[in-house]
Formats: C-alpha cells, sequence, structure tokens
C-alpha cells in the first residue's frame, strides 16, 4: 500500500514539473513573427491557416485540431502563437492571463453557412434572409448581445406554429461565443440565434447536433443534416464539398501568445463585476479630488481607503510607488496612463456611464437641436464608430486624423475646449485636435461655419459658455447640477470611470504565495469544472453515455464474437473462410474509420441514434478480437480430454458445456477482461459521430474554460475509476471460475 | 462378444490396418504387442471409432455399430478408455472426474455416484485424493484415477491405450497391478502395450501385429517362447536383446546409455542396476578396448537380460579379443573397476561377456 501511495505521489510530481518547465525565449512583436524561428499553430483549413501562410511566408507553421488545443499549447509554450478568429483568442485571453492577443489583426475572415452542394434551394433562403436580417439592425444587434456583453443569454425567440419541417443544424459547439454548450447542455450562441431565427423565417422547427468538425461536411452529403452553422468560414476546398451562402458576419483574424513574450501597447486586465468588488472591498485606491471617480469609490466602497490627490498624476505616481493598489479615473484617460507606463494596466471595466455630451447656452436651442441632428447622423452613418476606432482604440501614440474641409468665410463656433485630454482633445501636431475636436470640426462644416477654440481650464469652460464668451463647451458630463447653468445636446461618447492598477509581477512572489497561488488555481479549475452551470451533471451524463455503451456494446461484442469463433471453427469452407476474412479486414480497419463508415455510408438516410449505430460498430470491431480470443481458449483445451470425454459417451453439446467451456473461459479470462477495458477507454472517439460520452464532455468543458489541464486530468481519473472498479468486478467472478479457488467441498452428496 | 469383420483403415494412400478379421469373447485379456507404428493404437481406437475406420464392419453382441445411424455415445458407454496420457478432465477433482459421466449419462443420483466413485478410488488405492486435482497427482496416480473413472461407467469391456508408456518404472508397477486385479476379476480387456512381461503374465490372449494386421495371435506362452512366424520370432528376439555396431572412435556414450535405461526398464530391472551397467560400458569402451585394441576399431555389442537368472549380459564381440584378454589385464585399472562391478567377466569366441 505504502508502495502505491509513493508510486501515484511520484506520478503527480512528474505531471505537475512537466507543467512548469521554462526557459526564456525571444520577445514578440508584430515585425519578427516573419522569422524560421518562430513557430505558428493554426487549425488546419481555417481562414487563419490561409492569413498565417501568407502573412509570414517563413514563420514555421503547425497544426493542432481543436482551438482549446491551439491555446492550450500557447499557454504551455509548445508554440509561439496560435491564430484563429480575434474575439475568440480574446475570450481565451481573458480567461488565461498567461496568454495575450497581440493588437495587431492579420486578416479578416467572412463567416457563411454551408449547405449542401446541391441544395441550392436552401442556399437563396439563406442568402435572402441575412439580407433582410442586415437590413433591420438584428444582425446588429446580435453582435452586441453576444460578442460585447459580459454574460450573453440567448433571446426568448419565437416559435413557428404550424412548422412545415425541422431545420437540421449540425456545429461543432467548441467555439464560444459563437456556437458553445451553455448551462445545463444546450448547445447557445451568435451561430444558434441565427439558425433559430432563420428556421422561424422558414416556418420551420430546429434542432440543434453536435459533431467532429470532420464529420460536419460529410454530414450534410450524407443528408444527416440541412445546414453547417458553425463560425465557418469558406475555402476552395471546402467549397468543392459543400455550398456556401454569403457572409452574415466578419471577423478580424488574430494570433493569441504568451504573455510573458509579448508587451502589448496596453496592459489590459480583464476582471467581472465581482472581482473588482472583491478586490477593492479593502484596498487603498488613488483618485482626484472633486472628481466623479472620487465620489464613486466614497459611495460603493465605504470600507475602501481613498485618498485623494490634487492632480490625476499625483495619483497615478502614488499607484507606481505602491502607496495605493488602484486609481480611479475616466476610460480616456486610465487607457493614456496605462498606454505610457509599462508597469500599470488597465482594469477593462467600465464602473459607471459617462455620457459626454456639447454644452450650449441656456436657451440656444437652435443650436442644440442643429448638434443634436448632426450627432444623430454620424452614429447612423458609422462616423462616430470611425472616430472611435482612429482615436480611442488606437493603441500607439499616432493618430490618424481626417481632413475636415473648412468654410475659411464662415461664421465663427467658438469652442471651449481644455485641451489637456488626451486622446479627447489636446495639442496634436501643435494644434488643438482629438475625439472631440474631430466631431465638432464635422458639426460646424456641415452648420457652415469654422471653428475658433478657446483653449482654457476645464473649470472655466461651463462658465465660459454661460456668460457667451463661447458658444459650445466640448467633453462635458450632463450632470444634474450643471443642466441648471447650460444646456446639453446629445451624448456622443461614453466615458466611464475605470480603474488602473500596478502590473501584477509573479516573479516577485514568494514561494508560500505561490503555492498559495497554485492552489486557488486548482480550486478555481475545479469550480469552472464541475459547479459552475452545473458542469458536473455533464460529466455524470457523459459517463452514464461511456458506460452503458462500453456494456451494451461489450455484451454485443462477446455474442458476436462467439458466433465468428463457431463459424471459424466450422468445416464449411465457405463459413470459415467468411470469419476469417472478416477477422483480418475488421482488425486490419483502425475503429474510427469503422464507426464513420457505418455511420455515412451503412446508415446513410436511416434514422438511426448515433449511440447504437456507436454499439454496433464496437460490437462488430471487438468481435472480431474476442473471437481470436475465444478460439485461443478452445484451442488451449487439451485435445485428449475431449477424446476422453467422447470415450466416455458424452456429445458434443455436453463436451463443450462441461469440458472445454470451464477450461477455456480460465484460460482466456484475463485476455477478456483486459478487452473490456480496452473497449471502455477505446469509447472515448464516439464524439466523432456526435455522442456526448465522458470525453466529448470533457472536450466540451474544456471549450468554455479553457482550461487544458484541469478537464483532461479529470476525465482521465474518472476513465482510472470507471477501468478500477470493472477490474475489481471482473476479477471477482474470475476467482469463482478458477478451480483451485473455490472450496474443496462437493455439493449434493453425504461425504464419507 | 466382439466380431471384427476386414477392418481396414487408411490416412489417405497411407494403409495402416488391412482387412483385420478377429472375434474377441468375453472374459478375454487381450494384450495388443508389436513393433512403434504397426497400427496398435489405430486398432483399438477403431473399436470404440475415435478413428473412423474406411472400411469394414463391427459386431458387439450381434449387433452391429460401424453403420451409419448409430449410437455412437451408447455404444461408447458400453467400451470404457484408458489413455496414455490419463486425459483426466484438470478442472475437475478426481471425484468429479469419476461422477461426471454416471451423473449425467447414467442419471445415478449424485449420492450413489459418489458412493460408487468412493468404492471404485478406494479399490485404486486412492481414497484419500477424492478432492485432490489430477495435476496434484502423480503420473502412476493420475492413471489409476483414469482406470476409477472409465470403471464408474460399468462397461463391459475396458480398452487400454499403452497404459504406462508415460510412467517411470515404478510407477508403471503401481498401475499394472490395478489391471491385473481387474484381470483377476474375469473383465474383458484389450491392452496395446510394451510391458512384455506384464503381457505375458496377465493376459490370456496375446497379438502381434505387423504388417499392417494381426501377424500371429495366440497364448502367451506361444507368442513368447515358441513363436510360428518369422516377424514374430525377430521381434521376440529384439526384445530380448539390444544389439548394435559401435565405433570405437566415433560412438555417442550418452545415447548408449539412454538406450541401455530404456531397454533394461522394459524388462523392470532396476535403477540399481541399470546404473552399474551403464559404467561398465563406459570403463570398457572408454578405456579397456581402446588402450588394448587401438581407437580404430568396430565392436559388435549386445546387451540381454535373462528373466530365469535375473541377470543382465553384456557382450563385445571383435577378432582381436581372445581368452588371454582378462587375464592379461587383470592388474591394470580399469580391469580392476570392471570386476569391481561385475558379477562375472570371461572371453570366448571373440567375445568379452559380462554379467552384472
Amino acid at each position: 500500500m505504502k508502495y502505491r501511495i509513493l508510486c501515484l505521489a511520484a506520478v503527480a510530481a512528474l505531471v505537475l514539473l512537466s507543467g512548469c518547465s521554462g526557459g526564456t525565449k525571444q520577445e514578440i512583436t508584430y515585425e519578427n513573427l516573419n522569422s524560421s524561428d518562430i513557430t505558428l499553430s493554426v487549425t488546419q483549413g481555417t481562414a487563419a491557416d490561409f492569413a498565417v501562410s501568407e502573412k509570414f511566408p517563413d514563420t514555421k507553421i503547425q497544426y493542432y485540431s481543436t482551438i482549446p488545443d491551439g491555446c492550450a499549447a500557447v499557454k504551455a509554450g509548445k508554440t509561439d502563437g496560435y491564430s484563429f478568429d480575434k474575439v475568440v483568442l480574446e475570450y481565451y485571453a481573458k480567461k488565461n492571463p498567461e496568454t495575450v492577443v497581440i493588437d495587431e489583426s492579420i486578416g479578416i475572415v467572412d463567416i457563411c453557412a454551408a449547405v449542401a452542394k446541391e441544395n441550392t434551394g436552401l442556399c437563396d433562403k439563406v442568402n435572402a434572409f441575412i439580407t433582410q436580417l442586415r437590413a433591420d439592425g438584428t444582425l446588429k444587434e446580435m453582435e452586441e448581445r453576444w460578442l460585447n456583453s459580459e454574460n450573453p443569454q440567448m433571446p426568448e425567440l419565437e416559435k413557428p406554429q404550424n412548422p412545415v419541417g425541422t431545420l437540421r443544424i449540425v456545429t461543432e459547439a467548441l467555439t464560444e461565443p459563437f456556437t458553445y454548450y451553455a448551462d445545463g447542455g444546450n448547445i447557445t450562441g451568435f451561430d444558434i440565434e441565427f439558425g433559430t431565427r432563420l428556421a422561424y423565417a422558414m416556418n420551420m422547427d430546429v434542432s440543434v447536433e453536435s459533431m467532429t468538425f470532420e464529420a460536419l461536411v460529410p454530414a450534410l452529403q450524407t443528408g444527416k443534416a440541412d445546414i453547417i452553422l458553425n463560425d465557418l468560414n469558406e475555402t476552395p476546398e471546402r467549397g468543392e464539398n459543400a455550398l456556401f451562402t454569403e457572409p452574415y458576419f466578419t471577423v478580424d483574424i488574430g494570433i493569441l501568445v504568451g504573455a510573458d513574450r509579448y508587451t502589448p501597447a496596453i496592459s489590459k486586465l480583464s476582471l467581472s463585476k465581482a472581482e473588482i468588488d472583491g478586490r477593492l472591498k479593502n484596498a487603498a485606491v488613488g483618485a482626484m479630488t472633486g472628481t466623479r471617480g472620487s465620489t464613486y469609490i466614497e459611495d460603493n466602497y465605504p470600507n475602501a481607503q481613498l485618498m485623494q490627490f490634487d492632480s490625476m498624476g499625483d495619483a497615478v505616481a502614488a499607484l507606481q510607488s505602491g502607496k495605493v493598489d488602484y486609481a480611479i479615473c475616466g476610460m480616456t484617460k486610465s487607457l493614456n496612463y496605462a498606454k505610457a507606463n509599462d508597469d500599470i494596466s488597465y482594469i477593462d471595466y467600465p464602473l459607471t456611464e459617462e455620457g459626454l455630451a456639447i454644452a450650449v447656452k441656456k436657451g440656444n436651442t437652435d443650436l442644440q437641436n442643429k448638434i443634436n441632428k448632426c450627432i444623430e447622423e454620424y452614429r447612423k452613418n458609422g462616423v462616430l464608430d470611425d472616430m472611435k476606432k482612429r482615436w480611442i482604440d488606437e493603441t500607439s501614440n499616432v493618430y490618424e486624423t481626417a481632413d475636415i474641409p473648412i468654410h475659411l468665410d464662415g461664421e465663427v463656433l467658438r469652442v471651449a475646449v481644455a485641451a489637456n485630454a488626451e486622446p479627447l482633445c489636446f495639442v496634436y501636431n501643435n494644434k488643438i485636435s482629438g475625439h472631440d475636436c474631430e466631431l465638432i470640426e464635422r458639426i460646424a462644416y456641415d452648420l457652415g461655419m469654422r471653428v475658433g477654440y478657446q483653449d482654457m481650464s476645464f473649470s472655466a469652460e461651463i462658465a465660459a459658455v454661460q456668460s457667451g464668451k463661447a458658444d459650445v463647451a466640448l467633453s462635458v458630463v450632463p450632470t444634474e447640477e450643471r443642466k441648471k447653468s447650460v444646456d446639453f445636446t446629445e451624448v456622443y461618447f461614453n466615458n466611464p470611470q475605470t480603474l488602473i492598477t500596478r502590473k501584477a509581477n509573479n516573479e516577485n512572489m514568494s514561494f508560500v504565495e505561490k503555492v498559495t497561488a497554485f492552489f486557488e488555481d486548482i480550486k478555481e479549475s475545479f469550480i469552472g469544472t464541475f459547479i459552475t452551470e452545473h458542469r458536473w451533471k455533464l460529466i455524470l451524463n457523459g459517463l452514464g453515455v461511456t458506460i452503458a455503451l462500453s456494456v451494451a456494446a461489450f455484451i454485443f461484442a462477446t455474442l458476436w464474437g462467439a458466433v465468428l469463433c463457431m463459424m471459424g471453427k466450422s468445416k464449411k469452407r465457405f463459413i470459415n473462410g467468411f470469419a476469417r476474412i472478416y477477422m483480418r479486414i475488421v482488425q486490419g480497419t483502425p475503429l474510427l474509420v469503422i464507426l464513420m463508415l457505418l455511420y455515412f455510408v451503412v446508415f446513410k438516410g436511416v434514422d438511426i441514434p448515433a449511440l447504437a449505430v456507436a454499439i454496433i460498430g464496437f460490437g462488430l470491431y471487438d468481435g472480431a478480437g474476442l473471437a481470436g480470443i475465444f478460439k485461443t481458449g478452445i484451442d488451449s483445451v487439451d485435445r485428449g480430454q475431449i477424446e476422453a470425454a467422447e470415450a466416455i459417451g458424452f456429445q458434443k453439446f455436453d463436451i463443450f458445456k462441461k469440458i472445454v467451456f470451464p477450461q477455456a473461459a480460465n484460460h482466456v479470462f484475463g485476455l477478456y477482461k483486459g478487452a473490456f477495458v480496452s473497449l471502455t477507454k477505446a469509447t472515448s472517439i464516439v464524439g466523432y459521430i456526435a455522442i456526448q460520452d465522458l470525453t466529448k464532455v470533457s472536450d466540451i468543458i474544456r471549450s468554455r474554460t479553457y482550461d487544458a489541464f484541469f478537464p483532461i486530468i479529470t476525465t482521465a481519473v474518472i476513465y482510472f475509476i470507471v477501468t478500477y472498479i470493472l477490474i475489481t468486478l471482473l476479477s471477482a467472478a474470475q476467482q469463482r471460475l478458477d478451480p483451485k479457488k473455490r472450496k474443496r467441498t462437493l455439493k449434493g452428496v453425504e461425504a464419507r | 462378444m466382439i466380431k471384427i469383420e476386414n477392418l481396414s483403415k487408411s490416412y489417405g494412400d497411407l494403409e495402416v490396418l488391412k482387412n483385420i478379421s478377429v472375434e474377441i469373447n468375453k472374459g478375454e485379456v487381450i494384450s495388443i504387442i508389436g513393433p512403434s507404428g504397426c497400427g496398435k493404437s489405430t486398432f483399438i481406437r477403431c473399436l470404440n471409432r475415435l478413428e473412423e475406420p474406411t472400411s469394414g464392419k463391427i459386431f458387439i453382441d450381434g449387433e452391429e455399430i460401424t453403420g451409419k445411424n448409430i449410437k455412437l455415445h451408447k455404444l461408447r458407454m458400453k467400451m470404457g478408455m484408458v489413455f496414455q496420457s490419463f486425459n483426466l478432465f484438470s478442472h475437475l477433482t478426481i471425484i468429479e472426474n469419476i461422477m461426471l459421466g454416471p451423473v449425467n449419462l447414467l442419471k445415478m443420483d449424485r449420492q450413489t455416484a459418489y458412493d460408487e466413485g468412493m468404492e471404485l478410488l478406494e479399490m485404486v488405492g486412492l481414497g484419500s485424493k477424492s478432492l485432490s486435482y489430477p495435476d496434484e497427482l502423480s503420473g502412476g496416480q493420475k492413471q489409476r484415477a483414469a482406470i476409477a473413472r472409465t470403471l464408474a461407467m460399468k462397461p463391459e469391456i475396458v480398452l487400454f491405450d499403452e497404459p504406462t508408456s508415460a510412467l517411470d518404472p515404478r510407477m508403471t508397477s503401481e498401475v499394472l497391478a490395478v489391471i491385473k486385479k481387474l484381470a483377476a476379476d474375469g473383465l474383458t480387456m484389450m491392452i496395446v502395450t510394451h510391458e512384455m512381461k506384464f503381457a505375458k503374465n496377465v493376459s490370456n490372449r496375446v497379438f502381434y501385429m505387423d504388417e499392417k494386421g494381426i501377424y500371429e495371435d495366440g497364448t502367451p506362452e506361444q507368442i513368447f517362447e515358441n513363436p510360428k512366424k518369422q516377424k514374430t520370432k525377430e521381434f521376440i528376439y529384439k526384445i530380448k536383446t539390444l544389439q548394435k555396431e559401435i565405433s570405437i572412435k566415433e560412438f555417442d556414450l550418452y545415447a548408449l546409455w539412454a538406450e541401455i535405461g530404456t531397454f533394461l526398464k522394459n524388462q523392470l530391472v532396476d535403477d540399481k542396476r541399470i546404473y552399474k551397467m551403464s559404467l561398465l560400458c563406459e570403463e570398457i569402451l572408454c578405456n579397456l578396448l581402446p588402450e588394448k585394441l587401438g581407437k580404430e576399431t568396430e565392436v559388435l555389442f549386445s546387451l540381454s537380460y535373462s528373466e530365469e537368472k535375473d541377470e543382465a549380459e553384456l557382450a563385445f564381440q571383435n577378432p582381436k579379443i581372445d581368452k588371454s584378454f582378462v587375464d592379461e589385464s587383470e592388474n591394470e585399472l580399469p580391469m580392476k573397476l570392471i570386476c569391481g562391478y561385475a558379477k562375472s567377466i570371461w572371453c570366448e569366441d571373440s567375445t568379452l561377456h559380462v554379467t552384472v
């Protein structure tokens, strides 16, 4: 027993150590990615695959079959980077701080649906549907829901009253937020909402089934499904086997790299509200006196130590020197501090909503309405979005300015600004410019005027408007108090209060802290794998499927093996020849190929549950192996004993029952037991044909938690426990078969 | 009781038995002897159709058993068989081995089968081994258990297929003693055997098989003391004498030892004397003769055993050996050793004789 524990400990230590391999590697930048020293990973056939080979012809390419595998490889340092849709990678990086997505995009990818090659009718319907969805703004709404909100939920969607059929969707369901398993094992996501809406538009019911990526197109070809919705893009190769619709969404392609190898322009930390609450509860927070941030902390975190500074610069200095742990200010400022200071991280969570508006003199409704009209228009035609991209989202200090024409003879619009708020309004290239300035310049042009800036301190802006020294003031948050003195236009930009903090630095952690962090990690993994969204139910279901499948398949295999064995012993050449050739062919073919053949070819168009197909597949395959085992057992029985039984007068069946079988069974029971355990483990491939067994479930959970280590170990441990129990049970049965282990008494007689 | 008409058996083109016709009567104990490969075993295996005869008819109590629609298992129940390699069911205890047939085929109730089985076991001297498994017994014990198993079916005739060939001499005698007892009780038996002494003492009829058939059929006295036909004579002589040419220079001593051992064991000579005989051969062939006659010599070696005198006799024949041979070397070391082992030693007709 002691020895066993020691062995287990040794194995555990090995597993842990293997995760800690280190070594310093070259720093990664966008510029040095194209080098033969760098290995980038992709999933074969994805848009990222093509983009990487095009952008980085010198780089070595490695392939991972699933997204979680590719991401986990980056995390474990097995590859320098993994390229895929940027939103998906950002999602991963958010959950795995060891990784980051580089700032640059390497391309874009159009996401389409795919239908069977000949099904042009459905393709046309989908295209029309996409056009309509784009036109009525639903697509935009969906994007907002699935890609930009913290905890996306599938909305209540209408169901057809008198459906004319069922639209069968297949998907891999491993790509959050497009298609993934949510709480309770339902498949959800952007693509699924799209599919459900599509079905409604076609007056059909909808069914969603998940299968391995490789099986998706065959499912269309064999008529097992109508449409693939899987964050899928068209490639020439895929185009040969399926028909692709118009794109319904476009995403950037990004690259995920190790956080220790890449310094992003802005170090961002993604935290949820709950995490922020936990951290701020007793923390020291710095803020500028009298600002909204200062009030926010006072109101919401009464136990936090609020330290007020005269300027935000002082607050940041206090943060850097460790006097405070967090500092609070508007988002644009926070971003600037993070951009400028390598040791400061921006916490990507809006604490408040702070709409910026333009102040006009009280009663000047004419100007107010004109400006409102302009803002409304810019919002609709995408100008606001474009401006945000160029000024706010820009990660370097170089901004792309727009060339706004000026009415040189127009009336002057006097604008009060405080030109010290990069990137809203600041001196850039010796000129007052910025996001807000561009906005007011555009408005002025549309109103036939020209802008005249009056640079002053921020506190003087409102007074300037109030007193008529200026017509408008920029970048003002419309508070109730201010509304008493001036009127405000529509909000044109949201600049919420956000936090900044010192960058976490693991190297300075003490041993105890590291150990604590390690166990904290395990605890988090445990919660993520089992507790969150009741995932233990998913695991339990998977385990049930694995056990049911193994047992049913093994019973079938045993029966079929017995039949094959008998056929092999037949004297008729036709019959034993069949058995021999069958066993050769089946044992020489990979199990997965047999399963796929059964599912997609033999049972093509037959409505049979995948589980039944798997039971038949494993039964047919293992039957061949068991037939061999049975033959070995029967052949092991001494020919002389059979002769002796014949000589006594026993007939064939009795000889088998009383002499051959008991000895053969005892002889090969070990092999038989081994075959059962092997089969149980081999069932882990059934995910390929849309069965959610234990392994598939762990893949599903992995695709949600992006935690490579824990679900895999968990699965391994569960398999180990299950097979251990099976072996123990079977060994108990074996004890009864072994004559030497029986009690030496004779039943039914009175002994002398 | 059993009548055999024109029985033949071939394996493909190889004819093993040809036109055997013979009648066997109740109470006869028949020994079947003959050279290896003459078809002795095949013959008795044809009788219960473990081997299918190619042609010919067999009648038991006037009923033909070679026809197509015969209930073979019924026939076999009447005809027990004991095998060379015992063939006990290794997953059953000895008593279970014995009870299996009576309970399942004779539909005897378990208690009766058990009681009768235990009686049989006691008769063969294995009363204490009833709950042992076959592989826990010695060869002789296994064969006795197998005999008990056969008897449990109450057969009318028992066929023994070389029952002692796989046993060493000590165990051979314990099995033969059991068979002897059965013969005395009047059981009809056919025994294929190499134990000539046993065949002579126990049976009341002997078949000498050769040339694909029963070559000579007679009483033990007739076959062993007074064979009429040429091949029988040669066979009987051969089993009494081991004879071969030996080249002093290149003979294989160990092979010779093995041959001597086998031969003498068949004559039921004890191990001690076999050992002495081996040492004598070594002294004479490796030391004495090379010294006296030189290495480039051939001698005619013969070994025989006389039951009456209970003596084994070695003879070495070579023209150069003469009467003076023994006297001359009397004081030399090899001869001293030889004299130590031998009972008597003398020379005549160019032959050196040594007895043990």
